[in-house]
């Protein structure tokens, strides 16, 4: 507890009176003490009179007593070490910057001990962020594996919560060009005492690191475009190393540069094919025959180009007229069509002055063409007979299974619409077997969404459900009484209480297929009042044969395509309101190349975090349900350090620390460290806790005991006064 | 040229690969009386058939203010040749529907022949008209009078177009457009006659949704109960009845096709603008 005493303000003119009262006071009272004969007598009057004075001047001045409680606190010291990915690169000596903290605060360990007794000692592993430890947990190597260094971030994290800052100490090992500006700035923003440590993590040759990965600025799917990766290389001889690039987790392309002495800085550039939008990972591997020296990942984000839409008819019809003006319609849609105008019948066939007709090139478009669209739709095509057609088959099921989309449309060839194609098992939602032996049945049959997949999102928009159920009727039907495993039908045609379906659809692998039973489907575009009604319907069709994210139930997004390790992540869910029941699972990329899972999380309100420690690729899967069945949507992220922080200088330390001086912070060599030279700040008082304050003035009770010593003082002044009176009578 | 090997089983079909291109020879044609009883013997069967009957091409003919069908005596060959030259599949039999009934409006392709003077359109009728072209409707309208009767027909024509599609007026098709290379390469338009070289239509948006004909088309495709042509097409005899039939079979390909043909034009820019691994 510490008290004080303090004043009140008087005025000048106040003390002036005051003055002028008191002296007159004590002139009047030294004439007065004239009269005493006793030089005893005359002490201990003036000795009243003057107390008495003294006391009514205090009394004017109102002093006040102020107690106030006040704690000794220790000052914050900061330690903070750099643990990023850079000081694990191994330098000349067979060494790591990691190992050389550590021999540092094993050397000056009584430093550290005594400064502890005296300061609050915080120690912080940083990198991208910043992570509380312990000097044991240096001293045992036991620190977390960071990523990228951020200095500046990471003395602004360390500061929260700190009350009264007594110095930093920052150990590190980085010499990009944002160094200097770092320190200037923290020096700025701090004055006390900052000492850094520089580490020298010059790398052993060779050194190999992937310092960027960048796609062309704007990749779009199915589309071709340029991943340029560009290397770090420190060698001191002429070596080819490999370059191998992956997407996906699948290995494309791989490329051998030489690097040598005199270079360090290089670009490789591969020609990259995405054939579907989205995010994508890419994979960077830079490897001799004996020795892999570094990966990185990537996060691509490839855009949707307009959705490209190959029509093959077997023969025109309404159905194809009506398809096709839809598909022209649509604006975000490239359709290239291939309709089969004749019959081959040798004596009939025209010559080719006579006729406009084209070849079609079967060969490179089955093998090339048909891979840069996003869906593919046949309709009336049974297939041809002959052998280039097992060509067809097998490129179709490929162009789905890899993500294409497929659409088949019955007519009058459809009674075995694309045969071959049903020998691929779980291939077709309506199986061969089921449609081969069936002819399109003439009927007036009333469309209707089945009552399990009103939500469902290709039907749900627009209140479609209910809208085609008021819609023409269309009059014909492939008469099929069950629908392949897993095939799900989203709208069924209605005659007589009996119903078979007219749209049915179905996931492949990674590609979808959807199935239209009928060939009249084009009536409800031939009505005005329909019109909407049929454009609608395709819309949900195409958009989810071609994975639209409009038509994507669940859709993951992460604010950062690289987090650093122990970086909290926030994770944003958008799905079709029907979707219950989220649970995130999340895996990651193991030495071996597969997914593990490493967390699953229940996901609320439409968020969800996660924390990634290990260095790597991640990938999330949303799952939830939809009208009872299960709905998937997928993210992918990276957890580690930036590539620029494998950039490492190789020039000479003594020369970088000079050039940091007089940015602010003291700056030295770690293996040169002094600490004498760091002097952190002492303890500081810290005002806290109740204040009181006691006026010893003009209070009431003051005044009341003033004027009973003074009436006390005027009493024995009288008495002694008059007794000296008496004596002189005598 | 790009066929498709594929022999189809349709019935009369057989008997069409027997006809050679001579003008003379006896084709066949079902009757309506035989297509009939072929459809009723469908019916019984189970009502299964080869192929929808809406999807497939039929030839429509419709007539206005209660007047007597054109022609009705005759069988006008169109979805034969139309069959038989191309992989369209049709429907053999003629449909005639006054344009006041409300079944027109099923129908894509209607064709009107006229001659002489007509009454002007019922408001059902203009009605129907107008509903028909906004959903996508194709009107052959065929001119098969001769003289005076041509004139009057072509007058009465105009004026009504003008009221079902006011703003919108019959105008020569350029000789580049693609209807006339739709499946055939097509120089002059004919029919029957060859008075006027060109054909006329009105557009809307981007398709021709009208095309008129003042040669008679039809007529040069129009054949008696024993399978003979009817009407000698003057004055380019066979070869000119072989281009009129092209002309027909064109116009048909492309109200189903509209502008596919056009589309070939940039197909190899289309192809070759992305393609992996180049």
């Amino acid at each position: 507890m510490e008290a004080s005493l303090r004043f009140a303000y008087h005025s000048p003119f106040s003390w002036i009176i005051v003055l002028a009262v008191t002296l007159f006071a004590v002139t009047f009272f030294v004439i007065k003490l004239r009269s005493i004969s006793s030089l005893r007598q005359k002490i201990y009057l003036g000795l009243l009179r003057f107390s008495s004075i003294a006391i009514v001047f205090v009394v004017f001045l109102n002093p006040t007593i102020t107690m106030q409680e006040v704690e000794l606190i220790k000052p914050t010291v900061l330690v903070l070490v750099d643990a990023s990915s850079s000081t694990r690169i191994k330098t000349d000596r067979n060494n790591t910057v990691e190992n050389m903290i550590r021999r540092f605060f094993q050397k000056n360990g009584a430093y550290f001990e005594e400064l502890e007794k005296t300061r609050d000692v915080r120690y912080f592993a940083f990198g991208g962020n910043i992570v509380r430890i312990t000097r044991d947990q240096i001293l045992s190597s036991d620190m977390p594996e960071l990523g990228s260094t951020d200095i500046l971030h990471a003395t602004k994290m360390a500061l929260v919560g700190v009350d009264s800052l007594g110095g930093a100490i920052i150990i590190t090992d980085t010499f990009h060009e944002n160094l200097g500006k770092s320190l200037e700035q923290i020096g700025a923003l701090l004055s006390e005492p900052i000492l850094v440590l520089l580490a020298d993590a010059t790398p052993a040759p060779p050194y190999i690191a992937i310092t960027k990965i960048k796609g062309d600025a704007f990749l779009l799917s199915r589309n071709s475009g340029e991943i340029v990766v560009s290397i770090f290389a420190l060698v001191t001889e002429k070596m080819d190393i490999t370059v191998a690039l992956g997407v996906d987790g699948k290995k494309k392309l791989s490329k051998i540069v030489q690097v040598s002495p005199d270079q360090k800085d290089y670009s490789v550039t591969f020609p990259i094919f995405f054939d579907s939008s989205g995010r994508h990972f890419v994979e960077v591997r830079t490897f001799t025959g004996t020795r892999e020296f570094s990966k990185a990942y990537k996060i691509v984000e490839v855009a949707r180009d307009n959705i490209r839409v190959i029509h093959i008819a077997g023969a025109p019809s309404w159905d194809v007229r009506f398809l096709r003006e839809y598909l022209r319609s649509r604006s975000d849609v490239e359709t290239i069509s291939f309709y089969i105008l004749i019959d081959t019948f040798e004596d009939l066939m025209p010559s080719e002055q006579e006729t406009v007709l084209i070849p079609f090139p079967v060969e490179s478009f089955w093998s090339r063409n048909l891979y840069t669209s996003d869906l593919l739709v046949l309709q009336d095509y049974k297939g041809e007979l002959d052998p280039t057609d097992r060509m067809m088959t097998a490129h179709v099921e490929a162009f789905v299974r890899n993500g294409g989309g497929l659409l088949i449309i019955s007519g009058d060839s459809a009674p075995c619409a694309v045969p071959l194609l049903g020998q691929f098992a779980d291939f077709l939602p309506v199986s061969g077997a089921e449609i081969c032996d069936r002819n399109l049945v003439d009927g007036e049959w009333a469309l209707r969404v089945p009552e399990n997949e009103k939500d469902n999102m290709i039907v749900s928009r627009n209140h479609l459900a209910l809208r085609l159920e008021k819609a023409p009727t269309i009059s014909s039907l492939l008469p099929v009484e069950k629908v392949s495993e897993g095939a799900v039908v989203l709208v069924e045609g209605v005659e007589r209480g009996k119903s078979f379906p007219v749209l049915v659809v179905k996931e492949y692998l990674r590609g979808r297929i959807g199935m239209i039973l009928t060939d009249t489907l084009w009536r409800l575009s031939f009505n005005q009042d329909s019109r909407d009604i049929y454009a609608d319907l395709l819309d949900g069709i195409l958009g989810y044969l071609t994975k639209d994210p409009r038509f994507m139930p669940i859709v993951v997004k992460t604010s950062k395509d690289r987090l650093e390790p122990y970086e909290e992540a926030r994770f944003r869910v958008l799905h079709d309101p029907y979707v219950k029941g989220l649970e995130a699972k999340i895996y990651f990329l193991d030495k071996n190349g597969e997914f593990e899972e490493v967390s699953r999380i229940d996901v609320a309100k439409d968020e969800f975090t996660f924390v990634g420690r290990e260095h790597g690729l991640y990938r999330i899967e949303l799952e939830g349900v939809m009208g009872g069945k299960k709905v998937r949507g997928e993210e992918c992220f990276v957890v580690g350090h930036s590539m620029e922080e494998m950039v490492v200088a190789n020039e000479d330390l003594s020369r970088i620390v000079v050039s940091l001086r007089n940015k602010g912070p003291i700056v030295q060599r770690l293996e040169q460290a002094s600490l004498e030279h760091f002097k952190p700040k002492k303890e500081v008082k810290k005002v806290g806790g109740a204040r009181s304050k006691t006026p010893i003035g003009l209070g009431f009770v003051n005044l009341l005991g003033i004027l009973l010593l003074l009436s006390l003082e005027w009493f024995v002044e009288w008495k002694v006064l008059r007794r000296e009176q008496a004596t002189k009578e005598i | 040229m790009w066929v498709s090997p594929r022999a189809r089983d349709i019935p009369g079909r057989s008997q069409y690969m027997r006809k050679t291109a001579a003008e003379d020879t006896r084709g066949v044609t079902l009757t309506r009386r035989e297509f009939v009883l072929g459809a009723l013997a469908t019916i019984f069967a189970g009502k299964c058939v080869l192929a929808s009957e809406r999807n497939a091409f039929k030839l429509v003919q419709i007539t206005v203010g209660g007047l007597k069908p054109l022609r009705d005596d005759m069988t006008i060959a169109l979805p034969q040749e139309v069959r038989f030259r191309t992989a369209v599949y049709t429907r053999l039999d003629r449909l005639v529907l006054p344009l006041a009934s409300n079944e027109v409006l099923e129908y894509p392709f209607l064709v009107l022949l006229g001659s002489g003077s007509f009454p002007p359109l019922l408001p059902i009728e203009k009605d129907h008209l107008s509903a028909f072209f906004n959903a996508g409707g194709f009107l052959l309208v065929d001119n098969v009078g001769e003289g005076g009767g041509n004139v009057v027909f072509d007058n009465w024509l105009r004026e009504e177009l003008k009221k079902v599609l006011p703003g919108l007026s019959l105008s020569k098709v350029p000789k580049e457009h693609v209807i006339f290379r739709t499946f055939y390469k097509i120089d002059v338009p004919v029919g029957r006659f060859a008075r006027y070289p060109y054909l006329e239509g009105i557009t809307m948006g981007k398709r021709l949704c009208v095309v008129y004909s003042r040669n008679d088309l039809t007529g040069a495709m129009a054949r008696d109960p024993f399978g003979k042509w009817v009407f000698e097409t003057v004055p380019g005899g066979p070869a000119q009845r072989e281009k009129a039939i092209r002309l027909a079979v064109n116009i048909v390909l492309y109200a189903l096709l509209l502008d596919y043909k056009d589309e070939h034009t940039h197909l190899e820019y289309l192809l070759k603008k992305k393609v992996p691994g180049e």
